[in-house]
């Protein structure tokens, strides 16, 4: 059996040891690539998530469809709608907020409000009998024709702190769709201000 | 005798065929997915104007003529008091004429919806709440009285008799647009069933 000089089997031993180490760096490799890619890969809330508009209150965030202007806050127990009795209470609270909205291009409803607490709860716009047929929700928007009006929303006045209105044309079908998004700014400490009796919904109307 | 051994074909030469189908079925998939997306999206909208000649234009089995447009048109009843418009905007009036040949084809008209279309593409609706600005039926069927109403204005009781066949009728349609485009918006008509396309009366 014959033998490899000592030199050449130097050669053959060090080639393996590079061998094995281009192996482990490869996989090492492909494992980062593995990894990457599959947090690179948009899921399938990242497809289905409205495209967040954000603007802040007093100035009109305008989305591809329609402009939204918040203008201010109430917040009550008790919430009078016009051409509506009696009074409506509730056991957290109304928070109406005060908005002018035009559409861009079309005619078109507002169908989705919601606002969004600090911690992620989202409370959906109120439906209390007689509300849509005077707040915004229910108003055809014309275009460059502002109308002003109100939103309505029933939550716990203590989640304000950090809450953030959100407004979409789609209730449904929305995957992407602009989804005007406008941080309300309420500190803990003026939710005393911003608390009424009885809060004054101003019905929807071109102004 | 030659020992020469001949050269196994390729992978590629061996699956050429599967290869050059791939070539064409991958741009095919994907122009038949696209396609239709594309399809389904351009027909959700009216894109395609049917312009109505001054003289008549025949569409959806009815002769569509030349509609007039008023701006700030007088309300039907001279006493009438109209609510205050919305600052910066302006009334529309306008007429539509009609014409079928047989009023059995009037069915194949319902559901028409009216609108205004500025230059820009930005469309106004009818204004469901101006009512005393309209002399004429609303809908693209037109009247549907036997006989001349008497609860009717006698000036404007004729207008909401049954079409009759061969003889044009008036349906009417109010818009609030702002004022700036008031003088360059053009009436239209669509359906919901007849999209992308869509009647256009030039003004």
């Amino acid at each position: 059996m014959s033998t490899l000089p000592p030199s050449l089997e130097e050669a053959v031993q060090r080639n393996g040891r590079q061998r094995k180490a281009l192996n482990v760096v490869l996989v090492i490799l492909v494992l980062v690539a593995i990894i990457g890619l599959y947090r690179l890969t948009p899921t399938q809330k990242d497809i289905q998530e409205p495209t967040a508009v954000k603007g802040i209150v007093g100035k009109p965030v305008k989305t591809p469809r329609f402009e939204l202007t918040v203008r201010g806050v109430q917040v009550s127990k008790k919430l009078r709608i016009p051409r509506a009795a009696p009074v409506r209470e509730s056991r957290s609270d109304f928070v109406v907020i005060d908005a002018v909205v035009k559409a861009t291009r079309e005619p078109l409803h507002l169908n989705k409000v919601t606002i969004q607490a600090a911690d992620g709860t989202r409370y959906a716009g109120a439906n209390r009998s007689g509300l849509r047929e005077v707040d915004l929700t229910g108003f055809e928007f014309a275009p460059d024709i502002p109308a002003h009006g109100s939103l309505v929303v029933e939550m716990p006045a203590d989640q304000l702190p950090g809450a953030v209105l959100q407004v979409m044309e789609k209730a449904i079908f929305n995957d992407l769709e602009p989804q005007a998004t406008i941080p309300l700014g309420v500190e803990k400490d003026q939710l005393d201000g911003l608390r009424k009796d009885v809060a004054i919904l101003t019905a929807a109307d071109a102004s | 005798m030659s020992s020469a051994r001949r050269a196994r074909p390729g992978w590629f030469r061996k699956n050429n065929l599967a290869l050059l189908s791939l070539v064409v079925a991958v741009p095919l998939a994907g122009w038949w997915t696209t396609h239709t997306d594309y399809k389904s999206w351009y027909n959700a909208e009216p894109r395609d104007a049917v312009k109505v000649a001054a003289g008549g234009t025949q569409y959806a089995d009815a002769t569509w003529f030349a509609a007039s447009v008023e701006v700030d048109p007088q309300p039907v009843r001279s006493t009438s008091v109209p609510d205050p418009l919305p600052e910066g905007t302006s009334r529309v009036r306008v007429y539509f004429r009609i014409q079928v040949d047989d009023v059995k084809k009037l069915d194949k008209l319902a559901g028409c919806q009216t609108h205004l279309r500025a230059p820009d593409g930005r469309i106004w609706d009818q204004a469901n709440l101006e009512d005393e600005f309209q002399d004429r039926p609303t809908g693209c069927t037109g009247g549907y009285d036997d006989k001349p109403a008497s609860f009717r204005d006698p000036k404007i009781a004729q207008h909401y008799l049954k079409p009759v066949a061969g003889k044009p009728y008036e349906i009417v349609a109010v818009f609030v647009v702002p004022t700036s485009v008031a003088s360059s918006v053009e009436p239209t008509i669509t359906w919901a069933t007849r999209l992308p396309e869509y009647l256009a009366f030039p003004r």
